[in-house]
């Protein structure tokens, strides 16, 4: 499976006057989630696009396991994709749509029904689209995503509509196939989501790549962890520590320390006596990250 | 005992078999497409009440000629004042009425080739809303993942299209030979199914129908709005059969003195059409018949290769 990774280089979109994405590279590692952040307009859509062969790049290029979209032989039994405006007839039924995509991909029509029951969505199989919630539009993109049993997955926003059941258990689905050596590639907007799932986070913003790496990485390079500390001494504990650290006092008498680490301030406080009534780790959250980073960048273009 | 760190199991991933001809897939799926819509049963409703309104006008109107020409009792009565050119053509008029073998010849080309008026403007409709559904609807993006040369998904609806004319051919012909075999029945009359004229009208019915649907197809890859390509349709088809020799004889009249002019007239597909089912010249100057094949099926290349090119540029959002 180490073929199924997504490269994209210098991939570029210039429409009339606006760079929608500009000169971007990045890439998504196979058995793990990658999360696509971006503020709106950012050119995520575009990307996705861009590597599905559904819109051409002005320069760059996207490759799924080493090929173009478009050099993919069976492509749905290799790659997945879900996007925003992936519609359906009106008039037919979510069964109906799934088996003229076995027919055109060449695969038994039987499998229609295999992925409406792995998306939850086999009552409502003979139901036309039109009567479908946008939750169950969203089901039915990601049955037809899965039909073809592909090693990758590529999703646009597929939390969109579901309830809170349903972002559960779309994370636990991407998890699993995550987990079985997938690659998985979904953008969303839900920053406390996508801190849960993704393994890896690619921002982007105003076209352009941001920053890109582990979730942990991606937060701790935006100023690291700080400890929030609550002593009845805070002088002590503060001189001790030494100039190396920062402390600055907080609402309800306690410390935020910038510089130590949780065994730095503990055994600090042993070693002068001062009593630790709270000593807690504040990680910055996946959100505060993405704001101070596309802080500027997010404006409409 | 110590618990040891189990890789996570591989889960049983579905071995899915290749199943379809590689090259019929497509056909396949665009015929699924129409099948489980209701364009299906609508242009099938349309088609068939056209065609038996026209079955309806076409034996009321053979029956009233039959009958005159098998009356014996009339005699030619020609008027007054005539000429001897004019005498002549009245009475050349008079034989045709009432000769039985030729009324019931034509008669039998009419009825066996009822609803064609229609029907052509269906299945060029058809051919249209193969292509522009997909974005209407948005489909194109799921059909574009499935199978990202875009020009083969075009020729998968080409050939579907195909079998959609021939499809909506068999279903008003089996109309209108279940009709026309029970009208001449009972008028006690042979059906002139065995004569050249009659099994021309028919052959050349089908071949309109297969050319009309391919030149809505073309119209669709070039026109992606459904309304859009909806109105060009109906004036290419209603406005040309109306107002199209009417322009050509006005351009014959009043800017270039030709009979050339008029012949010219079959690059508009409605006239085309018509030059080629007919049995004889449509009007004096009227092209070949064969003219009218290659004036419909140029369009429909034209358009369609115009169409193929854009298509396989377009961005698909």
């Amino acid at each position: 499976m180490a073929d199924g990774g997504i490269a994209v280089e210098g991939l570029t979109k210039v429409y009339k006057n606006v760079r929608a994405v500009d000169d971007l590279s990045f890439a998504v590692s196979p058995g793990r989630v990658t999360g696509f952040l971006g503020p709106n307009g950012a050119g995520k859509t575009t990307t996705l696009r861009m590597v599905l062969n559904l819109v051409r790049p002005t320069a760059g290029s996207a490759t799924i396991g080493g090929r173009r979209y478009a050099d993919l032989v069976d492509p749905i039994r290799k790659v997945g994709g879900l996007l925003e405006a992936s519609g359906a007839h009106r008039g037919r039924t979510g069964r109906n749509h799934l088996r003229m995509l076995c027919d055109a991909a060449g695969i038994p029509i039987s499998r229609a029904d295999d992925v409406l029951t792995a998306v939850g969505l086999t009552p409502a199989a003979d139901r036309k689209f039109k009567g479908y919630s946008l939750g169950m539009r969203q089901r039915l993109g990601i049955a037809a995503a899965l039909l073809g049993d592909p090693d990758v997955l590529i999703l646009d926003e597929p939390a969109n509509g579901l309830d809170p059941e349903g972002i559960r258990w779309m994370r636990d689905l991407l998890r699993s196939l995550a987990d079985e050596g997938r690659t998985v590639l979904v953008s969303s907007h839900l920053l406390s989501e996508m801190e849960l799932l993704a393994d890896d986070v690619v921002i982007i913003a105003a076209g352009k790549l941001v920053r890109q790496g582990p979730v942990a990485e991606v937060i701790d390079s935006a100023g690291g962890a700080q400890m929030l500390v609550r002593t009845p001494s805070p002088e002590a504990l503060i001189a001790e520590l030494g100039s190396t650290v920062t402390a600055s006092p907080i609402d309800g008498g306690a410390l935020r320390i910038v510089g130590a680490d949780g065994p730095t301030i503990g055994a600090a406080a042993l070693r002068v006596g001062a009593e630790i009534h709270e000593l807690t780790v504040e990680r910055p959250d996946l959100e505060n990250v993405f704001l101070q980073l596309t802080a500027g960048k997010a404006d409409i273009r | 005992m110590t618990a040891t760190l189990q890789p996570p199991q591989a889960a049983d991933r579905p071995v899915i078999p290749h199943v379809g001809v590689p090259g019929l897939r497509l056909v396949r799926s665009e015929i699924r497409k129409i099948a489980t819509t209701n364009a299906w049963w609508l242009f099938g409703i349309a088609s068939t009440a056209f065609t038996g309104l026209a079955l309806w006008i076409n034996m009321a109107e053979a029956a009233e000629h039959i009958s005159r020409a098998r009356d014996t009792a009339a005699v030619f009565r020609p008027g007054r004042g005539l000429s001897a050119a004019e005498l002549a053509q009245a009475q050349a008029e008079f034989a045709q009425l009432h000769d039985l073998h030729l009324q019931a010849t034509t008669a039998a080309g009419n009825i066996f080739t009822s609803g064609q008026f229609f029907g052509l403007l269906l299945v060029m409709l058809m051919g249209a809303l193969v292509i522009t559904n997909e974005f209407q609807y948005q489909t194109a993006t799921a059909t574009f993942l499935t199978t990202p040369q875009r020009t083969r998904v075009v020729f998968g609806k080409l050939l579907a299209v195909l079998g959609l004319g021939l499809f909506f051919w068999l279903l008003s012909r089996a109309l209108s030979f279940v009709a026309g075999l029970i009208f001449f029945h009972n008028i006690g009359l042979t059906n002139s199914l065995t004569e050249w004229p009659v099994q021309r009208a028919i052959i050349f019915n089908l071949v309109a129908y297969l050319l009309w649907a391919l030149l809505g197809f073309g119209l669709g890859t070039l026109i992606h709005s459904q309304i859009g390509v909806v109105v060009t349709a109906m004036l290419i088809y209603l406005g040309g059969f109306i107002g199209g020799i009417g322009v050509f004889n006005l351009i014959r009249a009043y800017l270039i003195h030709g009979d050339w002019v008029l012949t010219s007239a079959v690059v508009m597909p409605s006239i085309a059409s018509q030059v080629m089912v007919s049995p004889e010249k449509l009007y004096p100057e009227a092209a070949s018949w064969w003219v009218g094949v290659l004036v419909l099926t140029g369009w429909s290349v034209v358009a369609g290769a115009i169409g193929i090119v854009l298509n396989r540029r377009r961005d698909i959002t």
